[in-house]
């Protein structure tokens, strides 16, 4: 991945910045810059500057390592499954992927998921009455 | 006397078994954040929130309960650096330059506990700066008006804009997006939606929590991911530690002048640990005699105490400009600042003149876990390496699930969830291409009362920008950030001309 690509995609986010802060409706307005303001100015500024940025270009590019895009897909299964497939399964299974990115054995990954699905879920549940969820899948929570 | 009055009450409160419990829980705790290497104290912080909310403490509680993770981390970050040539945090970058080859030598022992006495040493000095000054900053602060607090913020941004190392415009951009974030949600004067799109989990803006989860902690597993080490170089402690007292008595001078460098870097906004623990070292360096027993770098106990007395110093130090004047010179102490507002105590003169209480309470479990670090760091050190041989397959999805249960927590939703995601997946972009973090979260934190107190001073004006240069104070302030700007050009324009 390339750092122009990188600044590209934040100039484009920085013109969604400002087409939405231009778009900020007022319902009335007795101070003199309102808040519409600081919103145009920073998304402007970002896009002055990812400009400036892309002349200078100076980090090197990076080849994505595999396994760093593998535990990006791992993060985005968890968070898909979060809910739905409920905190001890999503967590099982998402530990149990990770670790094996990682490099451990596939009986080391299925441990380490088990115990951190029980554990945290004992910590986080039972202890600090954090209510997480069951699987909407299974119709037994949130 | 008052002052003392106040000390010996703050001192009654923090000696109370709940902030005692609360300081032994964050001094370990901080202290395991801190030598594991890529988790740090702005980690351990965050993924302490959801159990202060649960548990409903105090404020002077969780007060001590942060404030001891945080320089618990940073007491122990050198842990890592000394025995495995990895600093655990970058506030430790100088230390292995000796520790490590000490460690080599067979003498990891009398490192670990030598940097144990200079930290103490650093801390102290820090401390004893923060029970005589804290009252007088905070007077001055709380004669600040919204065009003081403006100009106060600016020269904070400058300031980090300025001393970093990184390139001026990737600081900038970084602090430009921090800002970015903190303007999402409800404008407080006009009653205008910003950037919410009918979703009410951003009404209140970007929780603080999805925020600093996903910079600091899910950025970091990709970080780890991707800086996996196959060989480990850590070494062992073997060695005994004979002749403490009088091996620390010969370098108290370098002790001393380390901690006035890092109190110095400290109390200064914009730079923090890292700087201080650098700068000490590099002091040392110029004024080490050519007939030293060893050379810098080869494991000089003079190059190895002073970065730790630094750091330790600044870590403590970064209270002063937070407690007094409310505002976070690091991302660590910004992490902590946003952690207060989230308990609804708001650092500042306010603070301290509405509730002394606490802040005293605060400065007082300091004294008592500074000492704590010590005992610990010199009788329970053969325990704290285990950490370090933590294998990977625990450590990365251990972090994943903290930080996903830590937001499920706050907000049960999975906007808040894939915001945290985005934001972490966003930050490992910004740390790959050397964008600095530390603006980006100074900027998220202090962006609100930024605006919120400008456009209350032009509220109160009726528009006139002159009364922003009314009084002395922001008068020197802003001559401040003009001279800061000016030396950072003149810095930059002789570096290229040498060049």
């Amino acid at each position: 991945m390339s750092e122009r690509l990188f600044v590209v995609i934040m100039f484009f986010g920085g013109v969604v910045y400002l087409y939405f802060g231009l778009k900020i409706e007022v319902p009335f307005a007795y101070e003199p810059i309102g808040p519409r303001a600081f919103p145009v100015l920073l998304g402007s500024c970002l896009l002055l500057l990812c400009l400036v940025n892309i002349c200078i270009h100076h980090t090197p590019s990076f080849p994505l390592k595999g396994c760093v895009a593998r535990h990006g897909l791992a993060v985005l299964f968890y968070l898909l499954t979060f809910q739905l497939l409920g905190f001890m399964l999503a967590t099982t299974i998402t530990t149990y992927i990770i670790a094996r990115i990682v490099g451990s054995s596939w009986m080391e990954g299925l441990l380490s998921g088990l115990v951190m699905a029980i554990f945290f879920y004992g910590i986080f549940h039972f202890l600090l009455g954090v209510p997480l969820p069951l699987g909407s899948l299974f119709r037994l929570g949130n | 006397m008052e002052s003392v009055h106040l000390f010996l009450q703050g001192l009654a409160t923090a000696a109370m078994p709940i902030n005692l419990l609360m300081l032994v829980v964050g001094v370990f705790l901080g202290m395991i954040v801190g030598a594991i290497p890529g988790i740090s104290a702005a980690i351990g912080i965050a993924l302490m929130l959801p159990v202060t909310y649960t548990f409903g403490l105090a404020p002077e509680t969780a007060l001590i309960l942060y404030a001891a993770i945080y320089y618990g981390a940073k007491y122990s970050c050198r842990i890592s650096a000394i025995l495995n040539d990895i600093p655990g945090d970058v506030s430790s970058f100088s230390t292995r330059n000796d520790g490590y080859p000490l460690a080599l030598t067979g003498s990891a022992g009398k490192a670990l506990a030598l940097t144990a006495v200079s930290s103490f040493v650093g801390g102290t000095a820090a401390i004893l700066l923060l029970t005589f000054t804290t009252r007088f900053f905070a007077d001055i602060g709380s004669s600040f008006g919204p065009p003081e607090y403006v100009a106060l913020i600016a020269f904070v941004f400058v300031l980090v804009l300025t001393l970093s190392s990184t390139l001026f415009t990737k600081n900038l951009i970084s602090l430009c997006i921090g800002l970015m974030l903190s303007v999402v949600g409800l404008d407080w004067g006009t009653g205008a939606f910003r950037y919410t799109s009918n979703i009410p989990e951003l009404y209140d803006g970007i929780d603080f929590m999805i925020v600093v989860i996903g910079v600091f902690a899910l950025s970091e597993t990709f970080m780890l991911m991707e800086n996996q080490q196959t060989e480990t170089k850590l070494q062992a402690i073997r060695d005994k530690v004979q002749g403490l007292v009088p091996e620390c008595w010969r370098l108290k001078w370098a002790c001393l002048r380390s901690s006035m460098v890092g109190l110095l870097i400290g109390i200064l906004p914009g730079s923090g640990t890292y700087v201080a623990n650098i700068a000490a070292y590099r002091f040392e360096e110029k004024l080490s005699a050519k007939g030293e027993e060893s050379a810098f770098g080869k494991g000089n106990l003079r190059g190895l105490i002073a970065p730790e007395a630094a750091n330790s110093a600044c870590a403590l130090g970064a209270f002063l400009p937070l407690m007094a004047l409310g505002i976070p010179g690091s991302a660590t102490t910004a992490v902590l600042h946003g952690a207060l507002l989230q308990m609804n105590i708001d650092p500042g003169p306010g603070l301290c003149r509405a509730h002394p209480e606490i802040i005293w309470a605060m400065i007082a479990s300091m004294y008592l876990g500074n000492l704590l670090l010590l005992v610990i760091n010199i009788k329970l050190i053969r325990y704290f390496p285990k950490l370090l041989t933590i294998p990977g397959w625990v450590l990365m999805p251990m972090i994943v699930v903290v930080s996903f249960v830590s937001v499920y927590a706050v907000s049960q939703s999975l906007i808040s969830l894939s915001i945290m995601v985005l934001i972490g997946i966003f930050a490992y972009g910004l740390r790959k291409f050397d964008y600095p973090l530390a603006p980006l979260i100074l900027g998220y934190v202090l962006g609100k009362p930024f605006e919120d107190n400008f456009r209350l001073a032009l509220t109160i004006s009726g528009g006139d920008i002159g009364k922003f240069l009314q009084s002395p104070a922001a008068q020197l302030l802003w001559s401040s950030v003009l001279l800061a700007i000016v030396v950072k050009g003149v810095v930059r324009f002789k570096s290229r001309s040498f060049q």
